[in-house]
């Protein structure tokens, strides 16, 4: 199976360990893993976009930035593109799937962030749970999705928002 | 609007301190407060007894509530302040001076939800959100709690906090079906409330764990 594929599994089985008292290290790795699922499902395709050869595309998936796509993330759910690219004199408006896996990709990073880090809260098990649910979700709209020129915007959008939200020279 | 906010922060720290409650574990994990747990902390001492506890307050800070809740708000702190400026700040504080002060500043601390709400900001739109929700409450939404702040990389975010009643929450199949329900009710409603915050929305079953959650 893909590493992203065996992340999600892996977060499903840390999250449902020990259902009468889950140890807190379980829950927040399972938390952890549903976002890097999520994140290399994304990286992976995002790479595929420029190369083919698996050791140029691992190569480019190193170039990913984990700011960077939550900042392209947050743009796309919030139904924005970047300047350069906006359909001349009307709205953008993401397709639902899309929408979907870009506001689960910033809400889990930030869990991501305050499993990792965050010890002044506990998680409870069915909280973590449903982050692994949403990361699977995100999954099964990604496969919806991922084929559509939208799709391919918000993957180069993950290196180029910046330049392409500058005004124009 | 800034300066409003400033004006219910003042508010909220004079409340805050003068009730001398328990410093805040994160909201999600706080125990609930209620009146008699207020009650009675309230009286291990009268320094809450003062009209500096409600300083700050003005009504208009308030126009997110419902105009019942505000003008309640409002005949509480004046009521209190009345009491509290009877008082002598170097006399013992007379019993029925505190017998009717209490109740009073008792229900101003438990209109701030002060286990619900972490900051005033969060009171302001977890206020908003819950009346945007209330004609169609869904069933399974036992309690709400927030706090806004900055997320990991700076950018304005709001936390919500959605518990879900025991009944749903028996078995992860349920619980998890009616989060992804109310996920898509609560996530508009706050990006409608709160459209410069990134909504960050988890749930949690109401009940507690049947043995201590392990330390973390």
């Amino acid at each position: 199976m893909s590493l992203h594929g065996d992340l999600l599994e892996q977060a499903e089985q840390l999250a449902q360990l020990d259902p009468r008292r889950p140890k807190q290290a379980n829950l927040r790795r399972a938390v952890s893993s549903a976002y890097y699922a999520l994140f290399h499902l994304l990286t992976s395709e995002a790479s595929a976009l420029y190369a083919g050869e698996p050791g140029l595309a691992s190569r480019i998936n190193r170039t990913h930035n984990h700011g960077e796509m939550k900042k392209a993330s947050a743009m796309i759910a919030n139904d924005k593109l970047p300047k350069a690219v906006r359909p001349p004199g009307e709205g953008y408006t993401t397709p639902p799937d899309l929408k979907s896996v870009a506001n689960t990709f910033v809400s889990l990073q930030q869990a991501r962030h305050e499993a990792d880090y965050d010890l002044s809260r506990t998680f409870r098990r069915q909280e973590a749970l449903d982050f692994v649910e949403s990361a699977r979700q995100a999954f099964e709209a990604w496969e919806r999705v991922e084929r559509t020129d939208d799709a391919r915007v918000y993957m180069a959008c993950f290196h180029l928002w910046k330049r392409w939200d500058e005004d124009p020279r | 609007m800034k300066g409003k906010q400033m004006a219910l922060r003042e508010f909220w720290i004079s409340v805050r301190v003068a009730a001398r409650l328990p410093a805040p574990q994160a909201v999600v994990d706080s125990p609930r407060l209620d009146a008699e747990e207020i009650e009675r902390v309230l009286r291990r001492s009268t320094l809450w007894l003062t009209p500096g506890a409600v300083a700050g307050f003005d009504e208009n800070d308030f126009s997110f509530l419902p105009v019942a809740e505000r003008t309640r708000l409002a005949k509480l702190v004046t009521e209190f302040r009345q009491v509290a400026l009877a008082v002598s700040p170097t006399a013992p504080v007379p019993n029925d001076a505190l017998e009717r002060g209490l109740p009073l500043f008792r229900d101003v601390v438990l209109s701030f939800g002060l286990d619900r709400y972490e900051d005033p900001e969060a009171l302001r739109l977890g206020k908003l959100i819950e009346q945007a929700i209330e004609s169609d409450r869904p069933p399974e939404l036992a309690d709400l709690r927030f706090r806004t702040g900055l997320d990991h990389s700076g950018d304005p975010a709001l936390w919500i906090w959605a518990f879900l009643t025991e009944e749903v929450s028996k078995n992860d199949k349920d619980f998890l079906k009616a989060a992804h329900r109310l996920r898509a009710i609560l996530d508009p409603i706050a990006r409608r409330v709160a459209p410069d915050r990134w909504p960050y929305l988890s749930f949690r079953p109401i009940a507690e764990p049947a043995e201590a959650v392990e330390a973390s």
